[in-house]
């Protein structure tokens, strides 16, 4: 292996005679395609596959076994449950609809789009409301070392 | 063997237990005596006297499978005496001889348990093991498994799913970029943030202030400022167009480089050469904080009435959003980063989000091998759409209606979209 290394290396500094300097690109192109073949799969496995795969759901409920007669029966969610199946399945949908470039936002489709839009803003603004909650937390905590624990102004 | 351990034996233990004991010991001994006669000298003491308890039996070991031939898998049937209520099986011992040598404990484990995953191993080595049931009374060997090695898999056919949504994918690409080489016009739906390019160069124009291009603050590595840099050819070209001054402060010395040659190049396809200059993008410092400093001050003192953010920002995000707004400019801002969009959505006119900022590249440059990409992915986010849309018809529908047809479905959705 290490003389792959040292092969491609090599490859690398005949950049510096320009007559053969394009072969160059050779080892470039191997580097290229080996890291986006390695990201790929990860890529793939946690932004698509996984995604996808947690979104197929049951909306309103599921068949279940009694754990003390063994029997399994129809068991609806709870209303929280199903409301946060169906913000997922919808959400999930919709904001692809969003960012799917090859169509025109018009008619349903672009409804769709719109609620799309709709849930990532919605996301923004928790997200948003977090990062702000989080930044006073931390000036409360620092007022509250500087005159509670240093000057002594708070009791 | 003390004299609680035999009186043990004899209270406890019925006919069928002890032949099964007594067999599985003869069956020990007699594997032990053909696989490596001199093992059965280097068991460990309790092993050897008779046990008041039966041991493991089909010890299995296999190769793990897809792995780089580094771990073996070993799987038993746990001792008969192994009951959760009569609580007699304390533990295991997994014991390993490597080679034909001397046998060495690998694993502690919990009663129950009915498999150990060895890792670390050689694929020029042979191994073999065996697993010891412990009680407070005594302990039991199980027969030991033949030699075997871990085997590597070149291919990891767990993953032919994700290999033929790629294939599907990756065609779909090579397929658009050759169709768009072949002058097929290939549609991209508008988007705001850039249509709203020209207005933003041209209000500048009008007040006779500058743009400011912040391309983020990574280097030429991050795909984030690639797409800003081919922004900016489309703002430079629309730049010398409208003859408007353009200001560009980087953290970065190559993306310095790389942003004078796209200004550059923007500036002679409008046919204005002669009035290119390298100060139009100057290096500042690739210190986070100290950059933001310093575009603040040139936002405050020079006013500018457009601000593009365009690339990787971080916490500076909301800084330099902020300052931007206070000093009246119109931002149009972009990146794919999550935690710093919200900022720009709440303090920027347009907010190109996420993939928009790459779509933005394909959509300005109308290069062949960007539009193709961009239309290829759109195929996988197809099929994203309509597994989600199945999958979770045919879920909901195989729980409400127990339709053995749904539930097929369901299956095979999932199996397609497992991830290992």
């Amino acid at each position: 292996m290490l003389w792959v290394g040292a092969t491609l290396g090599f490859l690398m500094l005949l950049r510096l005679i320009p007559k053969i300097g394009w072969i160059s690109r050779w080892p470039l192109s191997f580097i290229v395609g080996c890291t986006a073949g390695l990201y790929l799969i990860n890529y793939f496995s946690s932004n698509m596959m996984r995604q996808v795969q947690d979104t197929i759901m049951p909306l309103f409920g599921a068949w279940l076994a009694d754990p003390t007669t063994g029997q399994t029966a129809f068991s609806a969610f709870p209303a929280y449950d199903v409301v946060g199946n169906v913000v997922v399945a919808v959400g999930t949908f919709a904001g692809l609809v969003y960012f799917f470039f090859s169509k025109e936002h018009k008619g349903a489709f672009g409804a769709t789009a719109r609620v799309g839009i709709f849930f990532l803003m919605i996301t923004f603004g928790a997200s948003f409301g977090y990062t702000v909650m989080s930044r006073m937390s931390l000036l409360i905590g620092r007022i509250d070392f500087l005159f509670g624990d240093w000057l002594g102004m708070i009791r | 063997m003390t004299k609680h351990q035999r009186k043990d034996r004899h209270s406890r233990v019925g006919p069928a237990t002890l032949l099964i004991t007594v067999s599985v010991f003869f069956t020990a001994s007699l594997s032990l005596a053909q696989s490596e006669p001199t093992v059965s000298d280097s068991v460990p003491v309790d092993s050897q006297a008779v046990a008041s308890i039966a041991p493991v039996t089909s010890l299995i070991v296999e190769d793990f499978k897809y792995d780089d031939g580094e771990k073996l898998l070993l799987s038993w049937i746990p001792s008969i005496d192994d009951v959760p209520e009569v609580g007699r099986i304390t533990g295991y011992e997994v014991y390993r001889i490597t080679d034909g040598g001397e046998p060495e404990k690998i694993g502690d484990l919990v009663a129950g348990k009915n498999s150990y995953e060895d890792d670390g191993l050689s694929r020029e080595s042979q191994y073999q093991y065996y697993v010891v049931a412990l009680s407070d009374g005594g302990s039991a060997m199980s027969v030991m498994t033949a030699p075997s090695s871990p085997e590597r898999e070149w291919i990891n056919f767990g993953r032919t799913n994700l290999f033929l949504v790629a294939l599907i994918i990756g065609g779909a690409i090579i397929f658009f970029i050759g169709s768009a080489r072949r002058g097929k016009k290939l549609f991209v739906r508008k988007i705001a943030g850039l249509e709203a390019v020209d207005e933003a160069i041209g209000r500048a124009t009008e007040m006779g202030r500058p743009i400011l291009f912040i391309p983020g603050i990574r280097d030429m590595d991050d795909v984030q400022t690639l797409a800003a840099l081919t922004i900016l050819g489309r703002v430079a070209e629309q730049v010398a167009n409208y003859d408007v001054q353009i200001r560009m402060p980087v953290s970065r010395s190559l993306v310095m480089t790389a942003a004078r040659e796209t200004i550059k190049a923007g500036f002679q396809t409008a046919g204005r050469p002669d009035a290119y200059n390298d100060d139009m993008v100057n290096y500042v410092t690739d210190e986070q904080f100290g950059y933001v400093a310093a575009v603040d001050g040139v936002m405050v003192r020079e006013k500018p009435a457009t601000v593009f953010l365009l690339g990787a920002f971080f916490a500076e995000s909301l800084i330099l959003a902020e300052t931007g707004n206070s000093v009246g400019a119109i931002q149009i801002a972009g990146t794919a980063r999550p935690a710093q969009l919200p900022f720009f959505v709440a303090a920027c006119d347009f907010t190109l989000i996420g993939e928009e900022l790459f779509a933005a590249s394909a959509y300005l440059s109308g290069e062949p091998k960007a539009l193709g990409s961009l239309k290829g992915q759109d195929v996988g986010k197809g099929i994203a759409m309509a597994a989600i849309l199945i999958g979770v018809a045919s879920a909901t529908l195989a729980e409400l209606t127990g339709w053995g047809a749904m539930t097929s479905l369901l299956e095979i959705m999932k199996g397609l979209f497992s991830s290992q």
